[in-house]
């Protein structure tokens, strides 16, 4: 039988062949010719210059067809309670005060109980769908009958730390490429003037780990998230120092891309460099598309109002907002934007007052997001671009402390949404249980959000995988995750 | 039978992998072999791009008989080994080499997926010269070599020339998608472009383009189903060149010359087209109906507000102004507010700004007697800017026009006249009435406007002595307001007898709520009276003590179904208020 016959006569144990032959560009060109099958099934290489092989005519790699160009993922850090916002509880108003028995798992550890605090927000229906919102969100109720709400997400830690990693990286532990870098690996960036994946972060600050939200981890760098500011200087440290000019810039260059190849050409394989030289001429091209990408003042009068720049409260939140529908419009495949950052009521981390916390939050970032949703879709990009909202994880129904309106932090059940890039419009699934506690119908994992996203982008999120310390490593993790075909059009 | 079915499952299994190892060798021997075994060189005179130099160096079904098969899977330093230049075969391809020998080696298969590689091997070198010739990227959207493309030019830094666009001939029946977007300038080449037959979605958004050039583009494309034409120059004239399109599904016509009118008449005419065009967001939140927004007065903390609800129990102050005095308040319908800041001044102000928009002084305006002791407990806004005050002291209900001018007067019937007490709320009822809530008295009475008393009853004491006091231990008749309901009845706040009453026209009770009736409520003095839209009651609780609500929804059977309470910006004279619902 074939199949008893050694495959290796050179004495090559599989794993060997594949770190050898995996690694370099070359097998990855040919691999392109061998049809997508093929691709669902390999690590493929990446030195982050090179053409993505995946975009290879001949391949036409994409492993089906794409519902979304584009994610923008609006990031709630801290963790937006779900009874408050959108997860309608109606029996829990009348509870507020008394002690109840639920198991809760935050900061606090775990508890049998405590006393719950009732929503603080009357709810009304919206849209064709009559889907119930909270009053924190007048202007994106008018949105819901393009939202597929999530309301059974669960996470794998209640820490801040830990469950943001969880929501960016898909594992509790550092080192590992965030969503933004999986997706440009898979699909390689379309503009080649502009990073593929632009993190905004709040006026208050990062997320705590920082740069561990966006990182690439084990993928060459150029497929981290780079950061975007939406005013003075868009990116940090990219003009070029006093006197020198494009020539002298662009000799120098020249000059250190010569050395770098010779540098290279002994240390073949060698993706850092490889992604550092790609980094320079990048960052050169970035001069002059990054300020135009940001001029805001190409936007009309309406479109600025629309999204609330007239507004003190809402303005910062609405650049970032509009200045993401521009990189939509200029490829960008990934843009994450901060809502909260730094420490305590800077963020949705609402442990003391929860109407002083989420009235502000709701508040800055209401208007903006409705305003992106509508603008999208006026303007035909909702259909290709994939808007994700949410935290890393939700609040519990019972108080924190034994005065005051404070909820701890709650990974076993939360909400969040989706709407555009092929996402169906007005609808809700999966269930928390009647307190809003803890995901009890259709559970979905985290995991199972990012399949969804990498689906909706033509990607397949059990076979994209990237091969690093002997394993064919997946944003899904080696188990595999399905995405949420409830939810995809 | 089922055994049959598996035999022909496994026998089509094998055909696919025949036909993937077919492949995958054609592959290997075009990258490994062919450059020294082929047309350009054919060393040792065979040629491994033709079957029969395949067929010359395989046994077929025994690999390890077969030439080529011992000199490729040979250790790398052999010298036999094979390629003696470049990368030898990877383990895959050996496999597949194995397979397709021991089931025959089928060198014509071989041969087939060699030509369908040289294909795509062309088809994908025709699309990178039309594509640099053109300026453009070229997208293949199927695996066929000769399937559906995409042109996109909307990353390219400026706009393609007339030859660039021309360049795409060659291609030009197979392209599915074109994207112009954000190319302004384009349409002075756009007449260079090849008719696109097969041209199903037209990305034209943000190019500025005519109607002309528009007209053009679609003339030859038959088969649109998609047209993005936002901020482009389009207007209605092309609408009769887009309503040709017999597939056409989507049109997005955001920021073009079209007018709202221009977009009904096409949506009128073909309903099953998706059309896209402006979308705003409401003008204000909660445009259907919001969170509560109260309005309050106490004078004891000096201070009117209106206030909105933002969570619930959490309120936002929206306005405020200072008062000495006040027992009447109203929300107009342009949202202006009028209320007293004094017992003799009314002012009328613009909450979002604070203008003031009409004030009248009681204390001065259409005065016989100069030093009259007169104070205002009650007024009310009627149509046409004409305002109804009712003055204690000179006992009348009077009618002016927004510049103070008399309209009418028509004095009340008062058994124990007081300055202070004549009246507290009066309020003109649907039939024209007036309604008048005598405190001093106790009584309710209903005069015509010519002066007439047509209806009047008397508060009970319900055999109770009187007490004094403000608060829940007082006890008397000191009736605050009464509003004519809609089937004809009666109801009545009580003031300091702590109730309210409905009272029929023969002047029966027949509903009633008393001071101990709701939980963990004590009804103290009892103010204002508002119907909400769903038949739920407000009734103000005034001087009732820290800890009280001073405003409460009760449902007609009694259940509390809100309250407010705030002793920080009100105090324990809160003794005006009215929920706005919208």
């Amino acid at each position: 039988m074939a199949q008893s016959y050694n495959p290796m006569p050179c004495g090559r144990s599989r794993r060997e062949f594949l770190w050898e032959t995996g690694g370099g560009f070359g097998s990855v060109a040919l691999s392109g010719l061998l049809g997508s099958n093929w691709l669902a099934n390999q690590s493929r290489a990446a030195d982050g210059q090179n053409d993505n092989p995946l975009l290879l005519p001949a391949g036409g790699g994409l492993q089906h067809a794409p519902r979304a160009k584009s994610v923008i993922f609006l990031f709630m850090y801290g963790g937006p309670s779900q009874v408050d916002t959108f997860d309608y509880k109606p029996n829990l108003y009348a509870m507020d005060g008394k002690t109840i028995d639920v198991p809760t798992f935050g900061r606090q550890g775990k508890r049998g109980g405590g006393r719950i605090v009732g929503p603080k927000w009357k709810f009304r229906p919206y849209g064709q769908c009559g889907k119930m919102v909270s009053d924190l969100f007048p202007y994106l109720g008018e949105c819901v009958d393009d939202i597929a709400f999530l309301h059974s997400m669960y996470a794998e830690s209640p820490i801040h730390g830990s469950a943001i990693l969880n929501m960016n990286c898909g594992r509790i532990i550092s080192g590992h490429p965030s969503l933004g870098s999986w997706v440009n690996y898979g699909l390689g960036s379309e503009n080649q003037d502009l990073p593929g994946y632009v993190v905004m972060l709040d006026e208050s600050g990062g997320p705590i780990s920082g740069a561990k939200n966006w990182t690439s981890g084990y993928m060459p760098a150029s497929y981290q998230g780079v950061r975007l500011r939406t005013e003075g200087v868009p990116i940090l440290d990219l003009a070029p120092p006093r006197g020198v000019n494009a020539g002298v810039q662009r000799a120098l260059l020249d000059h250190l891309g010569r050395e770098n190849k010779l540098h290279a050409l002994k240390r073949p394989g060698n993706s850092e460099l490889e992604a550092r030289i790609a980094q320079f001429e990048l960052a050169y091209r970035m001069q002059s598309a990054a300020p135009e990408a940001v001029d805001m003042a190409q936007e009309s009068e309406r479109t600025r109002e629309m999204y609330g720049l007239e507004r003190q409260e809402t303005a910062a939140f609405g650049r970032k907002c509009l200045l993401a529908r521009r990189l939509v419009e200029r490829g960008v495949r990934f843009i994450q934007i901060y809502s909260g950052g730094g420490h305590n009521d800077d963020n949705w981390d609402a442990h003391g007052d929860l109407v002083t916390n989420h009235t502000r939050h709701a508040g800055r970032t209401d208007q903006p997001i409705a305003a992106l949703l509508k603008d999208l879709k006026q303007r035909g990009l909702l259909d290709e671009t994939l808007v994700v909202w949410g935290g890393e994880f939700g609040r519990q129904p019972t108080a924190e402390y034994a005065e005051g309106t404070g909820r701890d932090h709650n990974s076993w059940g939360f909400t969040m949404w989706m709407a555009g890039g092929g996402i169906r419009g007005g609808v809700s699934v999966g269930e928390t249980d009647e307190l809003g506690s803890k995901a009890v119908r259709d559970r979905f994992h985290v995991k199972n959000l990012h399949a969804t996203i990498l689906q909706q982008m033509g990607l397949d999120p059990n076979g994209l995988s990237y091969f690093f310390n002997g394993l064919d490593q997946k944003l899904v993790g080696v188990e595999g995750a399905a995405p949420i075909h409830q939810v995809i059009a | 039978m089922k055994i049959v079915q598996v035999l022909m499952a496994l026998l089509f299994c094998g055909g696919l992998v025949q036909a993937q190892d077919a492949q995958l060798l054609a592959q290997a021997l075009q990258n490994r072999c062919v450059h020294c075994h082929g047309p350009q060189k054919s060393k040792a005179r065979l040629r491994l791009d033709q079957a029969a130099g395949l067929r010359s160096v395989v046994v077929a079904g025994e690999a390890t008989e077969s030439e080529l098969f011992r000199r490729v899977s040979l250790a790398a330093d052999h010298e036999d080994y094979m390629p003696s230049k470049g990368e030898g075969f990877g383990d895959e391809e050996l496999l597949a080499l194995l397979r397709w020998i021991n089931t025959g080696a089928d060198a014509d298969a071989v041969a087939r997926a060699a030509s369908k590689l040289r294909g795509a091997a062309e088809a994908a070198a025709l699309l990178v010269s039309v594509g640099a010739a053109s300026g453009t990227r070229i997208t293949p959207l199927s695996m066929d070599p000769a399937g559906d493309l995409r042109v996109d030019y909307s990353l390219a830094k400026s706009p393609p020339s007339a030859e660039q666009l021309a360049a795409l001939a060659p291609l030009a029946e197979r392209i599915v998608e074109l994207s112009l977007a954000g190319q302004q300038g384009v349409e002075a080449s756009l007449a260079s472009l090849p008719t696109l037959a097969k041209l199903e979605r037209l990305h034209l958004e943000r190019t500025g383009v005519g109607d002309a050039s528009l007209a053009a583009l679609i003339a030859g494309s038959s088969q649109l189903r998609y047209v993005n034409l936002h901020s482009t120059a389009v207007s209605a004239a092309a609408l009769s060149d887009l309503q040709k399109l017999a597939k056409l599904e989507r049109l997005v016509l955001f920021d073009t010359a079209i007018e709202a009118e221009q977009l009904r008449a096409i949506h009128d005419a073909l309903p099953e087209l998706q059309v896209t065009a402006e979308l705003r967001l409401p003008g204000k939140p909660f445009s259907h109906g919001g969170p509560r927004r109260l309005l309050a007065a106490d004078a004891s903390k000096g201070r009117i507000a209106l206030l909105r609800e933002t969570a619930l129990k959490h309120w936002e102050v929206l306005w405020e102004h200072p008062i000495q005095s006040i027992h009447d308040l109203h929300e107009l319908e342009n949202g202006n507010v009028l209320f007293q800041s004094s017992w003799t001044q009314i002012l009328e102000v613009n909450p979002e700004n604070g203008e003031l928009l009409w004030s009248y002084d009681a204390a001065t305006q259409n005065r016989a007697l100069a030093g009259e002791a007169v104070e205002v407990h009650a007024f009310q806004r009627l149509a046409a800017g004409v305002t109804m005050i009712a003055e204690s002291g000179p006992a009348r209900i009077i009618e002016v026009d927004r510049a103070g001018k008399l309209l009418r007067s028509m004095p009340m019937q008062v058994e124990h006249p007081s300055a202070h007490s004549d009246t507290r709320l009066v309020r003109v009822t649907d039939a024209g009435t007036y309604l008048v809530a005598h405190e001093r008295d106790g009584w309710v009475r209903e005069y015509q406007k010519a002066g007439s008393l047509i209806w009047s009853y008397d508060v009970p004491l319900f055999d109770r002595e009187p007490a004094g006091g403000h608060g829940p231990e007082a006890w008397g008749d000191q009736v605050f307001a009464a509003l004519r309901l809609a089937g004809g009845n009666t109801l009545i706040a009580t003031g300091n007898g702590h109730r309210v009453l409905e009272v029929n026209p023969a002047g029966e009770i027949v509903w009633q709520l008393t001071q101990d009736e709701l939980p963990g409520i004590r009804l103290a003095w009892v103010t204002t009276l508002q119907v909400l839209e769903n038949g739920n009651l407000v009734i103000g609780n005034c001087h009732a003590g820290e800890g009280q609500p001073q405003v409460i929804e009760i449902t007609r059977a009694k259940d509390v179904v809100w309250s407010f309470q705030d002793f920080e910006r009100f105090g324990n004279s809160l003794s005006n208020s009215l929920v706005l619902e919208r």
